[in-house]
């Protein structure tokens, strides 16, 4: 309380002089575009959530039931368990081949800076023309995929790669990886030029191999930058919407349908806005507990 | 101390750069959507004559004064296909004719146009009027965005249709739409393979899967493009495949509750014969589950299908593919099981409740309508035009357009329920997932769970 009251006696505009006054002016736009941007809609999702609302003229106050709803029908639970499944491979592939990569690129030889700049262009393409590129290459009666392996007799008939329960979700998770993988590698590539040469001498003195150099020293060393990658990359493919509904649309027999696309569905297709909304709160929720266990495995603490 | 000056300056220039970015209090008329693209259709020759062209017109009595500046505002998921040119141009001639009419389409992919309504509608800045999906005509009703022209538009339009088309533009009693074309879905084959057949035409199911079979040679040519993709084009198709079985998805019992067929044998025997037509029959090209319109159009129009159910549209948009297939197709109404049927799929603009000219609105939707710019523009897209006399034009009366023309005699009133987009993914999620390999019992226990529970919801 005391405390409290100190800093109330700290702020008071109109007894500040301009250079005590800067700091806030410089916070002040950037607050109100967070404002605007970020806590509004948020708050204004969370409110939708307890309504039976098309947007409109009707709003009939829902308490929790939307909550209720979803949690006791299997689609739901299922979309986040898909989602979950889907979230992990990818990131797990975006990690493997960004840090590979990195790695690789971080040599200095001839023709690196070629690589560099074409390993990063799957993450310059927009989502919609990957998943379109993807959805005719895999096309049971057109596509690339089918005709190298009817040519090369590797298979009999056509496969229909996205139309398959057997294979759809696999290549959904490959393609996203691909899409994916570029924002691991720069960033990974920038944490590892930041590794100090002396150190990894100095193992390599004390006798260290490349597979204890690697995990003993260089990935100790990005581990904030992991960390940071890690949080990013999950809540974002954790919401990934665009590339999976090009794709299948959550099909087939519903083993790609990942919760966003439930979400979409609720809200434009069926027009359930307060239950899309109440599925919205939950993604953000699990979202941010992912975040924050990220943060405490992965914390520098010990 | 000039540094310190600067940064204040900056500051206070960003936060009102910030400002003025989110400002509104503009006119609407001036306000678009940030999603959307905005076109202006606006000829040069807009001092151009001012003759009347729209054919009759209603009551006048409101009709702001020939010299007042109108815009209309209109979203068109017209204007990112391929007949924007077409609307852009009926925009111009009008616009000609009537110097102090200015008409602004706001173009947004079909797809995405419900979801901007409601976004724009949510802010209260709907447009003048927007292109109405069928399947969203009972949520805006619910919503009461939509105004009923009936007033605006006279009798002698609403007379010249037939009074089916009326009842499909239409939502417990309120004109939704004004007509301006219509996408009655009906079976397109290919004519000249039908003499490697024994059938002259395909008037039942077994005709239709019979044909598939001999138009089916197993490698690079199969009887029937299915679309098997969970989406709402699939969904509207099979739709009317089941309702060829007697099958009523959702409608009002005499207590006026709402009950579904979708539960019943009729609808368990319509799924598996049409997941049979892939699975068991082999007559549909592989990879049903991922095949969408645009796929089924290009595997027709690559003659490697021979037979489509599709609305007339997509004569268009096959000839378009593949010009050597004109003069080789043929259509004929959704083969019978228990009845004919059809979905006019009546199409247009419906006026909205922010409209502030709604006269000078329906005049213009009517004169898209005319005889004259319809058989021009279905001529071009295979929309069909809306007005009687302009079906009996002689373009219609050919092999290509004979079952979208017979089929308008099928046509079933469009459900009304307000969830009935629900209703349709109920039925694209069995049979996505039978195609995919779910047993018959599995994918009928599924829609059982998910129609009671919606028609449960409902009764609350």
């Amino acid at each position: 309380m005391k405390t409290k009251s100190h800093k109330q006696e700290q702020f008071q505009p109109s007894k500040m002089s301009l250079s005590e006054l800067t700091p806030y002016l410089f916070i002040f736009p950037v607050l109100l575009l967070l404002v605007m941007l970020v806590v509004y809609p948020l708050s204004y999702g969370v409110y939708i959530s307890f309504f039976d609302t098309d947007l409109g003229k009707n709003w009939s106050f829902a308490g929790f039931r939307n909550y209720l709803v979803i949690f006791t029908q299997d689609n739901f639970l299922k979309n986040i368990w898909v989602t979950f499944k889907f979230a992990f491979l990818v990131v797990a592939g975006h990690f493997v081949i960004g840090i590979l990569l990195g790695l690789a690129l971080n040599q200095k030889k001839r023709g690196t800076t070629v690589f560099r700049t074409i390993l990063v262009l799957p993450w310059l393409f927009p989502d919609v023309v990957i998943a379109l590129i993807f959805k005719w290459l895999a096309n049971p009666m057109y596509g690339l995929f089918n005709s190298f392996l009817l040519e090369h007799g590797l298979i009999e008939k056509q496969i229909s790669w996205l139309g398959s329960t057997q294979w759809a979700f696999a290549v959904v998770v490959l393609v996203c990886i691909w899409k994916g993988y570029p924002m691991v590698l720069v960033n990974v590539l920038a944490a590892l030029q930041s590794v100090s040469s002396d150190i990894l001498e100095a193992a390599r003195v004390d006798g260290a191999n490349a597979v204890q150099l690697l995990f003993r020293i260089i990935l100790p060393a990005i581990k904030p930058v992991l960390a940071t990658t890690v949080i990013l990359d999950v809540v974002w493919w954790f919401k990934h919407y665009t590339i999976v509904e090009l794709l299948t649309s959550g099909g087939p027999n519903s083993v790609t349908s990942i919760v966003s696309i439930g979400i979409y569905k609720e809200a434009f297709q069926y027009f359930k806005f307060g239950r899309a909304a109440a599925m919205a709160v939950v993604v953000f929720v699990i979202c941010y507990l992912i975040s924050k266990v990220f943060r405490k495995v992965l914390s520098d603490d010990e | 101390m000039k540094k310190k000056l600067l940064s204040i300056l900056l500051s206070a220039s960003m936060a009102a750069t910030l400002l003025t970015g989110c400002g509104g209090g503009q006119p609407a008329e001036s306000q678009g959507s940030d999603a959307a693209e905005e076109n202006t259709a606006e000829d040069d020759s807009q001092n151009a004559g001012s003759a009347e062209t729209s054919g009759d017109t209603a009551e006048a009595g409101d009709t702001a004064s020939s010299d007042e500046e109108i815009t209309l505002r209109i979203m068109s998921s017209i204007q990112t296909e391929g007949e924007a040119s077409l609307e852009s141009a009926m925009a111009e001639q009008y616009m000609a004719d009537h110097p102090n009419i200015k008409i602004e389409y706001i173009a947004v992919a079909n797809n995405d146009l419900n979801a901007q309504i409601i976004t724009l509608n949510s802010s209260d800045d709907l447009p003048d009027a927007f292109y109405m999906n069928t399947a969203f005509m009972p949520q805006a009703k619910s919503m009461g965005i939509v105004i009923d022209p009936t007033e605006y538009l006279g009798d002698d339009f609403l007379n010249s249709m037939d009074p089916s088309i009326i009842e499909y533009a239409s939502t417990d009693g309120q004109l939704m739409v004004v007509p301006w074309f219509m996408v009655p879905i009906a079976l397109i084959y290919r004519a000249d393979w039908m003499g490697e057949t024994d059938y002259d035409t395909i008037e039942t199911m077994e005709d239709f899967r019979n044909v598939g079979k001999a138009f089916t040679n197993g490698t690079d040519r199969w009887g029937f493009a299915l679309v098997g993709l969970q989406n709402g084009s699939g969904e509207a198709r099979f739709s009317q495949y089941v309702k060829a079985f007697g099958v009523d998805e959702i409608y009002q019992d005499d207590s006026g509750a709402w009950v579904s067929d979708l539960t019943e044998d009729k609808y368990r025997t319509a799924l598996q014969t049409f997941v049979d037509l892939d699975l068991v029959d082999g007559i549909v090209p592989p990879g049903a589950t991922e095949t969408g319109y645009p796929e089924a159009v290009t595997y027709f129009a690559n003659e490697q299908a021979g037979m489509i159910i599709s609305g007339s549209n997509a004569l268009g948009a096959i000839v378009s593919q593949n010009p050597e297939l004109d003069g080789k197709l043929a259509s004929v109404p959704i083969p019978s099981q228990d009845r004919h049927v059809t979905n006019l799929q009546v199409s247009g603009y419906s006026i909205t409740t922010a409209c502030e000219h709604p006269q000078e609105m329906a005049d213009f939707l009517k004169y898209m309508a005319d005889k004259e710019n319809a058989i021009t523009f279905a001529a071009e897209t295979g929309r069909m035009p809306v007005a009687s006399d302009a079906l009996e034009d002689e373009m219609f009366d050919t092999p290509a357009y004979q079952g979208f023309v017979d089929c308008i005699q099928y046509a079933l009133p469009y459900p009304t329920y307000s969830g009935y987009s629900e209703v349709q993914d109920i039925m694209g999620e069995s049979y996505n997932s039978m195609l995919s390999g779910v047993s018959i019992d599995d994918a009928m226990a599924q829609v059982e769970s998910r129609i009671n529970t919606l028609l449960a919801e409902t009764t609350e």
